[in-house]
């Protein structure tokens, strides 16, 4: 459906975008993870034709995506980082503004931006001007104005930015269902569990590049960390701390003697926890609380990168 | 095209920022100046100037001014003291001395005094000339002078009808000009409205499928509309609320206020797409707009005259001053042809605003956002 070969984009000395390759399937939804400065924005606007790119070849649904490529922008619909509303005019008005610049025939506007505003639970705040609405409101009108066109592909740039948790989850509800009635959705963000949450495939960004792709589980599966197991209030000797080190799937361990926090990495998920507890219940070791975590994307990139994500 | 005109017309119309510069800021300075000249601000009569001649050595000069004796002044000569004593007196309103380097003493600073002041310099400038003919061809003097002195167009003009305004007036042209150019916030918002470079609101209008020429025309079209009311409001306003008169040929300002209109929105567009910081681009339309407008004699009426003398190419190509000079021929000339070389020059300064507007707008990709 979308495919970008090797897209190179440079602001001068600083390459944002570095042999990209995106291949994006029909009916997915596709994340494209990254943090902030990744070139996760500038990867859209070169897709949507905004940004001139200095190489490689962009083709939408089978076609080169170009400024005047009417046809294919009428099939997208477009969620900016930024809201991006008229502020002197209504909830409803803003929303059949952008319809209408996707659907020309009125009565189907209407009923469009009906289907919106119901969409975006923004039926109570219809006569309101953007101004009056709260941060998570305003960012439901934000998407509604990006989607009223029913467009079967629909990008989201970081929706959930400044969102309380209440909106956030009704956004990603949204987005799920905008996808189950047959959308294509990219979406970006830096925020790993939305991610985790919603897309069924992902790419991770950095420096512009593509560092690694797949599932969740796919990718998961390409880092040595299986589990990590965080214990709290825990004092250590050296000779115990090897101890740990040698216990089997142990591939790494960190312990902080000012916090008295030890974290333990392991290769694999299966009785980890139970050989670490019992070498401390043989070693006589008091310790508080104890967590055992599942591998997150943030550390797929932090083993992949040396770095967290929200770095 | 018709529903985003709408929509626009509508969004310009709830814009209270856009607003208030565009019409309530030159109400507001109407009435200020109002309240300070009062309501002495019409057409009035012309006579000749009364003015004192002190004899000297400069033949030419004394010529000249025989020459201008009738319609243009009434000149006695006179001693110095005598001339001072009169000009004290306001039986005359200047002194014109006939020295190797002529000059003038007045006491004024209204339109008599400019006049005076104008024809001085005019002189002045063609002096050596007047002055070579006087050693060489005397006896063809007379007809150099006759000869400059038509060059003195605007003293040619105001004789001609026999009309002159009252100086206050051109504070009012000057502030119409002013209120034609603070269209230019609504050109400015448009601009940053319809540029991806600019907001991403104008990023998110340009990557939906409307054409792009069909989204500029119909944004520029509402701007224009509403500034176009605006000076319509503004006249109004000083025609029925303040006692100003335009003449009678007011059927004549509306190509003026439609020009004016449009070169000030596109003003606003072209200073919009530069790649600046909102504020910065603001403080740039409001600087550059009342400098032109301070220029057309919005703040010191004779102001104009100055430039226009000193700087001619200046009065040319400033909006606000042909704006002026066009209410001004309205109010004055029987002779249209100032009020439509004004009306030329604005068409061209307008048509480069607008072609200019259309290049910046009408860009679709662009090397960063």
């Amino acid at each position: 459906m979308i495919h970008m070969e090797n897209v190179v984009k440079r602001y001068g000395e600083l390459v944002a975008l570095d042999h990209l390759n995106l291949d994006i399937r029909e009916g997915e939804v596709f994340g494209l993870l990254g943090p902030n400065g990744s070139g996760k924005t500038t990867a859209m606007n070169c897709l949507l034709a905004l940004l001139k790119y200095d190489k490689g070849s962009i083709t939408v649904f089978g076609q080169e995506m170009r400024p005047d490529s009417y046809e294919l922008k009428r099939q997208i619909g477009v969620v900016p980082q930024e809201v991006a509303v008229f502020d002197q005019m209504t909830v409803q008005e803003n929303i059949d503004y952008f319809c209408g610049l996707y659907v020309k025939d009125k009565t189907r506007r209407k009923e469009y931006t009906e289907e919106a505003i119901r969409f975006a639970g923004l039926e109570d705040y219809r006569k309101m001007l953007p101004r009056k609405l709260s941060g998570g409101l305003l960012r439901r009108l934000n998407i509604a104005c990006g989607i009223a066109h029913q467009p079967r592909l629909v990008i989201l740039d970081e929706p959930t930015v400044a969102v309380d948790p209440q909106s956030r989850n009704r956004i990603l509800e949204g987005i799920l269902e905008l996808n189950r009635k047959g959308s294509t959705i990219i979406y970006t963000s830096h925020y790993m569990e939305e991610v985790e949450q919603i897309c069924s495939r992902i790419v991770i960004l950095d420096h512009g590049r593509s560092i690694a792709s797949g599932t969740t589980e796919e990718l998961k599966r390409m880092i040595r960390t299986a589990e990590t197991i965080l214990i709290e209030g825990i004092v250590l000797s050296p000779e115990q701390l090897s101890g740990i080190q040698a216990l089997k799937h142990v591939f790494q361990v960190d312990y902080d003697r000012g916090t008295l926090h030890l974290t333990v990495k392991c290769t694999s998920a299966t009785h980890n926890l139970i050989r670490l507890l019992h070498f401390l219940e043989e070693e006589g070791v008091s310790f508080g609380q104890v967590y055992s975590q599942l591998p997150t994307l943030n550390d797929v990139f932090l083993e992949i990168t040396g770095k967290e994500l929200r770095d | 095209m018709l529903r985003l005109y709408w929509f626009h017309t509508k969004r310009i119309l709830r814009g209270k920022e856009e607003l208030f510069w565009a019409l309530i800021f030159p109400l507001v300075m109407a009435t200020l100046f109002y309240a300070s000249f009062g309501s002495g601000v019409d057409l009035e009569e012309m006579n000749a100037i009364p003015v004192a001649a002190v004899r000297g050595e400069n033949v030419a000069f004394t010529s000249f001014l025989q020459a201008m004796d009738g319609d243009t002044l009434a000149v006695q000569e006179m001693e110095e003291g005598q001339a001072l004593l009169a000009l004290s007196e306001g039986e005359i309103d200047g002194i014109f001395y006939c020295e190797k380097e002529p000059s003038l003493t007045v006491v004024g600073t209204q339109l008599p005094e400019s006049i005076l002041g104008a024809l001085l310099e005019g002189y002045l400038q063609n002096a050596s000339m007047l002055e070579e003919i006087g050693k060489t061809h005397p006896l063809k003097l007379p007809a150099a002078i006759a000869a400059m002195s038509d060059s003195q167009s605007f003293i040619q003009n105001v004789t001609t009808q026999g009309n002159v305004l009252d100086n206050n007036l051109t504070y009012f042209f000057g502030l119409i000009g002013m209120a034609c150019l603070f269209g230019a916030f609504m050109g400015l918002t448009s601009a940053m409205n319809l540029r991806a470079d600019q907001s991403a609101l104008a990023a998110r209008r340009s990557v939906a499928p409307t054409h792009r020429r069909t989204m500029v025309v119909s944004e520029l079209l509402a701007a224009f509309t509403i500034q176009f009311f605006n000076i319509c409001i503004l006249l109004l306003y000083l025609h029925f609320a303040l006692g100003i008169s335009f003449g009678e040929k007011w059927y004549l300002l509306l190509p003026v206020c439609i020009l004016g209109s449009v070169t000030g929105v596109a003003y606003g567009i072209f200073l919009g797409s530069l790649h600046l910081s909102e504020g910065y681009k603001t403080a740039c339309l409001v600087g550059s707009s009342l400098l032109m407008s301070f220029l057309a004699g919005m703040m010191f009426a004779n102001m104009k005259d100055i430039v226009a003398h000193h700087a001619p190419f200046l009065s040319k190509i400033n909006p606000a001053a042909l704006i002026a000079d066009a209410f001004y021929s309205i109010s004055v000339y029987e002779n249209p042809s100032r009020y439509l070389e004004n009306l030329a020059l604005l068409a061209i300064i307008a048509l480069v605003l607008v072609t200019v507007s259309f290049v910046r707008l009408g860009r679709e990709r662009y090397d960063s956002l």
